[in-house]
């Protein structure tokens, strides 16, 4: 089969920033409208307390950590098929990586949410910020939620950063190829590219530096996210696996959600030639691994509770397997570590189809998880005469996540409108060079 | 130079691209050698010489700076208000790291970008001379600057390395 031209990839990729069908605008005012009820939830809660979103002792955490932490594992996948896999030097990243790079933007614009939905009083959210408060207090640089901040601020501007520079160069070709006002805007925003051997020779090192400082940091950030339970000394989470565990299980959620965005993108954008078999199968081959990781982060958790004879330990585990959240801990175990497994199956591996019915498995999954061990630890602690059940969820706590899901995909939605969501210049680096030896294209 | 010229050869293939500008670069008192490419080529590095980027000097200091003000900001939170909580000295090490190396990456990240667009000469709005739409696209460009007793070699080069097209302005 002839490789494109340089000319057909342009032509190609920016088509699908040409006026959308309706179907663009049914998704779009659907997706507004749960973002009014998200809202809507977030204005009821403000208003009436957090009483409204069903959290109580003993489970004061629950539905939002819980999605807190499952939309920074979903970022984590981004930046692993954008910096590690560029490090690696494995070229079937440039397909897929600029959609995984805005997911992991949008989904940390999601994920930052939650903690200010959680605060409660979300109006002194700058008060996680270090600077002097009252009497010259400063916010507590030894606990682990003030890392957090630190660890998500961080990886947000970062990957902003990275997205943009990734980015530069597509802005100049959209900015050559319209007119008017898009001209002056994309222009503007080009900052004025012009492609030169000085441009690109500093370009491609910048590049590889940023991918090199990414690289440490997503490891550290979910590192962090697990320590913010792992310091505690609550029983389930008290343990020096987890920040490896939630690391691999970030990668996990993540490339399930690559494949759900992806797969409905090149059927709807018709980008079956860029985006080809062999890229998903790619991204299934990674999920083989994490799986078997997940499988024996898993196992390993009851081995530790069982070998270490901490009867609270012991006493959570068993709660988890046969307790009063015994299905959501099934879930997560059959969605994430079992069920991926069948990706070893060629067939599988390379249907769409199965693909996509997998990757929303496993973020059903994942999401299951987080709440397992937040719901699970919180609910069954120390005492016995301490342990309740979770009181949710409500109205308001389902509310406010649709809405999170609905901003995550509002950002998708003018993403896809507005910038090319391949690549257009990593996908020329991979083909030929046109030459006139060859009797050029 | 009394009056220079800028002329300009446009590719449609990299081959000949790419030999118009090895045989620019032998020529001697060409020095105003500038290149446009849609994609980045190593060749076209090698050819003009170019060292390694300095902007990883922005990064390392960008990392150094970022983790000393973190260490210091932390300290200096901490001292301000000495309040013991989880049984972890004031300052304590292991605790700070973890805001020292998140630091590190910020600034180091952002040093990087800053370093990137100095050198790259970027943002800039003016239309850059010799520039053509064609370049981002499909076509690559090698502009040259040149004396104007110059040009006509530097015509003949492009024309006999196959560009297809050459453009003169005259300054």
């Amino acid at each position: 089969m002839s490789e494109p031209s340089y000319k057909k990839v342009t032509a190609d990729l920016l088509k699908t920033m040409h006026a959308p069908r309706r179907l663009y605008y049914v998704l779009l005012a659907l997706d507004l409208l749960v973002l009014a009820i998200g809202i809507f939830s977030w204005a009821y809660q403000i208003k009436h307390g957090m009483g409204s979103s069903g959290k109580n002792n003993p489970v004061g955490w629950a539905l939002y950590i819980a999605t807190f932490v499952f939309w920074i594992g979903i970022g984590h996948s981004g930046t692993l098929i954008s910096a590690i896999l560029f490090l690696f030097r494995c070229k079937w990243r440039n397909a897929v990586f600029r959609t995984a790079e805005a997911m992991t933007l949008f989904a940390l614009t999601t994920a930052g949410f939650f903690p200010l939905i959680h605060l409660g009083r979300p109006e002194f959210f700058y008060r996680l910020f270090p600077y002097p408060q009252n009497g010259d207090l400063w916010i507590n640089f030894r606990s682990p939620l003030t890392w957090d901040v630190f660890a998500v601020v961080t990886y947000m501007v970062v990957s902003a950063l990275f997205f943009f520079t990734g980015l530069v160069p597509d802005l100049a070709v959209i900015r050559d190829q319209s007119t008017g006002w898009p001209k002056k805007i994309y222009g503007f925003l080009a900052l004025g590219w012009k492609g030169t051997d000085r441009q690109w020779h500093h370009y491609t090192s910048a590049y590889f530096l940023m991918a090199a400082l990414a690289t440490p940091l997503v490891i550290s950030v979910h590192s962090i996210i697990a320590w913010d339970f792992a310091m505690s000394i609550v029983p389930g989470w008290h343990s020096t696996l987890f920040a490896p565990y939630f690391v691999t299980g970030a990668i996990h959620s993540g490339l399930a959600m690559v494949l759900t965005i992806l797969i409905p993108m090149r059927r709807i954008y018709r980008l079956e030639p860029y985006i080809t078999p062999s890229h998903l199968e790619n991204i299934a081959k990674l999920l083989i691994f994490t799986t078997l990781i997940m499988f024996y982060s898993y196992s390993t958790e009851f081995f530790m509770a069982w070998y270490s004879g901490n009867i609270f330990e012991q006493e959570i585990f068993l709660y988890r397997v046969v307790g009063d959240y015994a299905f959501v801990f099934w879930i997560m175990v059959v969605f994430n570590a079992i069920l991926p497994l069948l990706f070893i199956i060629g067939e599988i591996r390379r249907s769409p189809f199965w693909l996509f019915i997998l990757s929303i498995l496993i973020n059903i999954g994942m999401w299951s998880e987080r709440f397992v061990i937040i719901v699970t630890s919180l609910a069954h602690e120390y005492l016995p005469a301490a342990w309740g059940l979770f009181e949710g969820p409500t109205w308001v706590e389902l509310g406010i996540i649709a809405g999170s899901f609905a901003w995550f995909f509002l950002w998708f939605l003018l993403f896809v409108r507005f910038f090319p969501i391949i690549s257009i210049t990593e996908v020329k680096e991979l083909l030929p060079q046109p030459l006139k030896s060859e009797g050029g294209k | 130079m009394k009056s220079s010229c800028r002329i300009i050869g446009h590719f449609e293939h990299a081959d000949t691209f790419l030999n118009a500008l090895r045989r620019l670069k032998k020529e001697e008192g060409i020095v105003g050698i500038r290149t446009f490419s849609p994609i980045p080529m190593h060749e076209v590095e090698q050819i003009l010489g170019k060292k390694r980027s300095p902007i990883r000097f922005f990064s390392v200091f960008g990392v150094l700076f970022g983790g000393i003000s973190a260490w210091l900001l932390a300290s200096y939170g901490s001292l301000q208000y000495p309040l013991i909580t989880g049984g972890k000295p004031i300052i304590a090490v292991p605790a700070f790291l973890v805001i020292v190396f998140e630091f590190m990456i910020l600034f180091g990240a952002l040093a990087t970008i800053l370093g990137l667009l100095i050198y790259i000469r970027l943002p800039k709005f003016r239309v850059e001379s010799g520039y053509d739409s064609a370049f981002s696209v499909d076509q690559f460009g090698i502009r040259v600057r040149c004396p104007a007793a110059c040009s006509e070699v530097v015509q003949q080069i492009l024309q006999d390395s196959g560009a297809d097209e050459v453009s003169h302005e005259r300054h």
